[in-house]
């Protein structure tokens, strides 16, 4: 059984897809629900945030993880940093410090190219993975 | 698994150990008793290029021999499947491209999930996803369920 899960949020559209899906299993399993957040830094440009409004993102997904907490479920929200292009890699470091049993995302982000099926994220964290992953379609 | 709830689920078989390992990771992670197809997904004979020459006729006798073969691999699946707490069936498809096959069959059983392995038969050691997986991941409408080899971790 699923013991823990790690729910991938970005605070997009996209990704909200991935909670009723994330809370369902949890619910059933009796497991918990790691909320794993990456903040996006352009390396490049001195440490500026790609996306305008961390603090909005930041507040929706706090939201989220009371929504998750006042249905009954063990709910926890795990910050990291990474640079663009990083955040896949930083979603498995949580995985991997939560001893998280299955990751579960949306397909797209705030920066997927509209018309692409899979964004680039979603993508990387399918390749990267070594634990079973569901990916859950805008 | 949300508003695909109570819907069957579409489990991907290729004979392989992956695929094995799919079956029994899903029957122990997902909420079971839950009807499940299990579909083996074949390339038509005629398709596959035969010494260069494309689309080769071959005799009819071959062609059943290779569908025979699908059933026989989709009957162990669901019988695998069976043994890990699904209702299933076995169906078998036969596509030229092996996840277009799966997401059909998916929407043939009315799925509300699907499930499979991060690699099949076809599989390189060294690369961290297949080329199946990767694009029924890429095409699929409904979620898809990824497992992974149980010493991969």
């Amino acid at each position: 059984m699923f013991k823990t899960i790690v729910l991938a949020l970005d605070g997009s559209e996209g990704s909200k897809k991935a909670i009723p899906v994330a809370a369902e299993i949890a619910e059933k399993e009796h497991a918990r629900i790691v909320i794993a957040h990456v903040t996006e830094y352009m390396a490049a440009k001195g440490g500026e945030l790609p996306h305008v409004g961390e603090e909005e993102i930041r507040k929706e997904i706090t939201r989220q993880a009371k929504e998750l907490a006042d249905r009954g479920i063990d709910t926890e929200v795990e910050l990291a940093d990474s640079v663009v292009g990083g955040p896949a890699h930083a979603i498995v470091e949580i995985a991997d410090r939560t001893r998280g049993d299955l990751i579960v995302s949306g397909t797209r982000g705030h920066s997927a190219v509209a018309g692409l099926m899979l964004g680039s994220v979603a993508q990387r964290l399918l390749h990267i993975a070594k634990r079973p992953t569901l990916t859950v379609p805008s | 698994v949300a508003e695909s709830d109570g819907k069957p689920v579409l489990i991907a078989y290729d004979g392989s150990d992956h695929a094995k390992e799919a079956i029994r990771q899903a029957g122990r992670e997902l909420h079971t008793p839950r009807e499940a197809s299990v579909v083996s997904v074949y390339e038509p004979l005629g398709a596959i290029p035969f010494w260069g020459v494309p689309a080769a006729r071959v005799p009819d006798e071959w062609v059943t021999e290779v569908r025979h073969e699908a059933a026989k691999t989709a009957a162990e699946g669901a019988e695998l499947a069976t043994a890990a707490g699904f209702e299933a069936t076995p169906a078998v498809m036969e596509e030229v491209r092996t996840w277009q096959g799966i997401l059909t069959a998916a929407k043939d059983a009315d799925a509300g999930l699907i499930v499979l392995g991060s690699h099949g038969r076809g599989s390189v050691g060294s690369a961290l996803l297949g080329s199946v997986a990767t694009a029924v991941a890429h095409h699929a409408k409904l979620p898809v369920l990824i497992c992974r080899p149980a010493n991969s971790r």
